[in-house]
């Protein structure tokens, strides 16, 4: 078994951590997007129906090889499995622990809007929940709103808005 | 956590090819073959995704994981093991190959991988843990 260690000794030559971070992102943004449809859409056709793209497009984005996938791409493919799909850089240290990590049941379990939305009007997240983003874990330890006391559920945009319009609030 | 346990066969005075063959590559290949595995690790059906082919005919019994480096020259390898798994879960690296079009570098790698899976089911050699 691969350990952190194991990986960590590897990156210390910085022509290998290039080429293995790489090699990754390409490979495991790919193997996000089959592990989330496969788990949320089923087939490719009906990824690409929802992202309005082709099926060729879906399939290209799933070819761990392919590797010149466009921002835009991604981000119609995650807004056709509603979710959000974030870039960041990270030091090497995550890297490594994302590489020990990886699996098809840490991406399978993201929800949809729909799905975490739901889950956040019966179990609003605190504050520090967001921040540390970990809702999932902390759901019900304290209220949303961290300048008050009442707990209140958080809403969709429309209820908020409603209940600006109605004068009462909505965060 | 990893799905799979990936091992590689060692022969008699520690010959392990495929780790020969891992240190013999430029390091560019090396991180992208650890790239490949670490997603092969993380998916559950080999048999639903490009990255592996379960060999057939002559060489049915062997798996091949199948990876590039981008170029230019754009490089593709063929790093070979047993399947299926013999241990669920458990893919057994024999040794590694490129592929140029359709000449395989060695170009007997299929028959000594074919050897070597013999030789490991006649109880020759030990299997370790691939790193």
């Amino acid at each position: 078994m691969i350990t952190f260690r194991d990986i960590w000794r590897k990156l210390s030559h910085r022509k290998y951590r290039e080429q293995y971070a790489l090699s990754l992102l390409k490979r495991s943004v790919a193997f996000q997007i089959k592990t989330l449809r496969k788990k949320h859409c089923g087939s490719q056709a009906i990824l690409a129906e929802r992202s309005q793209l082709t099926q060729g497009v879906v399939s290209r984005a799933e070819d761990q090889e392919y590797g010149n996938l466009t921002f835009n791409t991604v981000g119609r493919i995650a807004a056709g499995l509603d979710m959000a799909f974030i870039g960041k850089f990270v030091p090497w240290s995550e890297l490594a622990k994302f590489s020990r990590d990886l699996s098809e049941d840490q991406f399978a379990n993201i929800p949809t809007f729909e799905e975490e939305n739901t889950s956040l009007q019966t179990d609003p997240p605190t504050d520090s929940s967001f921040q540390t983003g970990n809702m999932a874990a902390s759901q019900g330890e304290t209220e949303f709103n961290s300048g008050g006391t009442e707990r209140k559920p958080m809403g969709t945009v429309e209820d908020q808005a409603k209940m600006a319009a109605a004068g009462t609030g909505g965060r | 956590m990893a799905l799979w346990r990936i091992m590689a066969y060692h022969l008699a005075g520690d010959f392990c090819p495929i780790q020969d063959w891992y240190a013999a590559q430029d390091i560019e290949v090396q991180a992208a073959f650890d790239a490949a595995l670490t997603t092969l690790n993380a998916t559950a059906d080999w048999s639903d995704t490009w990255q592996f082919k379960e060999l057939t005919k002559t060489h049915a019994g062997l798996g091949e994981i199948r990876f590039k480096l981008d170029g230019p020259p754009i490089r593709r390898f063929r790093p070979v093991g047993i399947w299926p798994p013999i241990i669920p879960n458990e893919f057994i690296l024999l040794l590694g190959c490129e592929k140029n079009r359709s000449v395989y570098i060695p170009q007997d790698a299929f028959t000594l991988a074919l050897a070597y899976k013999r030789r490991w089911e006649q109880g020759e050699g030990e299997i370790h843990d691939y790193i």
